[in-house]
């Protein structure tokens, strides 16, 4: 009897436990990849057909119940979170629906990531014409985000798309191209989820060709006119990245880029057409950890960095490969610090003033651990509501190393809007996506 | 308690233990914030179970090793019940104190156990050995 009783209690409080958890774990809390926003949602909730989601956002209507949309979540401000709502996870939703190489077109469900397309339409010789450098986004979210790559001749995301449907808050179905509903084409895509979900979207494709790196070494003050008469006005460049230095040693003064031009014998393709996988992460990743740590690190990093991509002058790419760079080495877990990105753009004409009042701010500032700049460039481009080339410019990608707490979050942002007070006094622009540090849209 | 039960007692609750122990350890990472709190938890637990280890053994003699075990069999039942409801870092370290007296429960009435069993069945003889591979154990732990 005793034995009994000491059971039934037991087992009791063992249900009363699992009970409490799934409480607990029915309010999960998400953070996006910024890893500052951790906010305790509603549900995640996912689809992989058109009728699961219209019934997910009827029901949601229903209930009154908030919806937020995500997809890999790197835009790091938050926009993929709300409090207490559903999360819209768009990952399952990933199919390509149909491909047309005739026409060089493709229509995928907007959970697929760069990554699927390229593998399925690899073997066709076709690439995409814009894309971040990484491949591991989705593409609704990058469509979002109306983002920019590294292409100088393609310049942002929407200038690729030629239609999409979208599933509206009413839980219809909206078709949705410069013909059609041209409104919400042209703020659906850079408008962060907004508007409702973007289900399927029809990319325009153009050929995978191949490249031949070329490497160079320039002062920043240089750069603009090196690049406007040698890479801007070579049709042969077809891609553009530059880095600017960040070690002590050369602060904002140094540095290298690499344009790809077009290969002169182009049947050399498939035997470089293969799509590239990570390759192996340990020593970029070590010298990306030294760069954190301290000032002579950071000389480290930047001198193997140079010091690599010279060497690579004159070797062959795939246009594809060239376009899903590794990303895994910058993978960063850290218990009281994470990794956030800003971009600022500059006009061309503006960018050796802005890095030198850069400079100038930046070295009073010891503490802002600053790992990375890279510059793109984006041509003019205003079909975006919301769109950030309100004329030719350099884009700046800055990677900052910061903690988590809630002063070190201040001290970063103290930092961060002076250098977007500094960006807007050069005519610049900033991206939006990032942490919400700007004071004011 | 006789020594096949014994071995089926220190057999089930070893192995538990070792099951729990690798996501116990992301159960600490994922609720502390920085690994100092870790290493706090550890030594809670190892300071408690340091200072309980004389009372419990004076205790075990009058108790018996029975009802320590039965005790600490129930109390780590329940306490594991516990755990996956942890939100902050207090909780753990209130966690970790309690399984450090729990610890030391079973630690020694393990040994007193075992010793009387010994003392039983082979009185007077190799009990030297047993005591230095006690120790011994002790020494790893």
């Amino acid at each position: 009897m005793k034995k009994i009783f000491v059971l039934i209690s037991y087992l009791v409080i063992f249900a009363l436990s699992v009970t409490a958890y799934q409480a607990k774990l029915s309010s999960p809390i998400a953070e996006d990849k910024g890893h500052l926003l951790p906010v305790a949602l509603k549900s995640i909730a996912s689809g992989t057909t058109d009728q699961e989601l219209q019934q997910l956002v009827k029901t949601a209507g229903k209930n009154d119940d908030k919806l937020s949309i995500a997809g890999m979540q790197h835009s790091q401000g938050g926009q993929t979170l709300y409090p207490d709502a559903i999360m819209v996870d768009m990952k399952p939703y990933n199919k390509i629906l149909s491909f047309n190489p005739g026409q060089k077109t493709i229509t995928v469900q907007s959970g697929a990531t760069w990554d699927d397309i390229q593998k399925y339409i690899n073997p066709y010789h076709l690439a995409l014409k814009v894309t971040q450098s990484q491949n591991i986004f989705t593409v609704g979210g990058s469509l979002s985000v109306n983002v920019h790559g590294r292409d100088i001749r393609h310049h942002a995301l929407i200038e690729t798309v030629q239609s999409f449907r979208l599933l509206i808050a009413e839980g219809s179905i909206l078709q949705v191209s410069r013909q059609e509903n041209q409104e919400l084409f042209t703020s659906v895509i850079g408008g962060y989820g907004l508007f409702g979900i973007i289900l399927d979207v029809t990319l325009e494709l153009t050929d995978d060709k191949l490249y031949q790196y070329e490497t160079k070494e320039v002062n920043y003050r240089e750069y603009d006119s090196y690049f406007t008469k040698e890479v801007l006005a070579n049709d042969q460049v077809k891609m553009h990245l530059a880095r600017i230095s960040v070690a002590p040693e050369s602060f904002l003064t140094d540095m290298y880029l690499t344009n790809y031009l077009l290969a002169p014998d182009q049947t050399r393709l498939e035997d470089y057409d293969s799509l590239k996988r990570d390759s192996i992460i340990a020593l970029p990743k070590f010298f990306l950890g030294l760069a954190r740590i301290n000032d002579s690190g950071k000389n480290t990093f930047w001198n193997i960095q140079r010091t690599y991509t010279m060497k690579t002058d004159g070797k062959l790419i795939s246009r594809n490969n060239s376009m899903r760079s590794d990303s895994t080495f910058m993978d960063y877990d850290h218990a009281s610090k994470t990794e956030t990105l800003q971009e600022y753009f500059v006009p061309v004409n503006e960018f050796a003033d802005y890095i030198d009042d850069l400079r100038s701010m930046l070295e009073k500032e010891k503490d802002f651990n600053l790992l990375n700049i890279t510059v793109r460039y984006v041509e003019k481009n205003e079909e975006a509501v919301m769109s950030y080339a309100k004329e030719d410019m350099f884009a700046l990608v800055m990677l900052i190393n910061q903690g988590t707490s809630k002063k070190a979050v201040k001290e970063t942002e103290a930092v961060i809007q002076k250098m977007i007070d500094l960006t807007l006094a050069h005519q610049g622009s900033y991206y939006l996506p990032y942490y919400s540090y700007p004071s004011s849209l | 308690m006789n020594y096949r039960r014994f071995v089926l007692y220190q057999g089930t609750i070893g192995m538990a233990s070792s099951m729990i122990f690798p996501f116990y350890i992301l159960v600490l990472k994922n609720t502390g914030n920085n690994y100092a709190q870790f290493g706090w938890a550890y030594g809670l637990f190892a300071l408690t179970s340091a200072l309980t280890y004389p009372v419990i053994g004076r205790l075990a003699d009058q108790i018996g090793d029975k009802v320590l075990l039965l005790v600490y069999s129930w109390a780590m039942a329940l306490l594991l019940l516990f755990f996956p409801l942890v939100e902050e870092v207090w909780q753990v370290y209130l966690l970790q104190i309690m399984m450090g007296v729990l610890g030391a429960v079973q630690k020694n009435s393990e040994k007193r156990c075992l010793l009387v069993m010994l003392i039983k069945e082979r009185p007077g003889k190799k009990l030297d050995n047993i005591m230095s591979g006690l120790l011994l154990e002790r020494q790893l732990q």
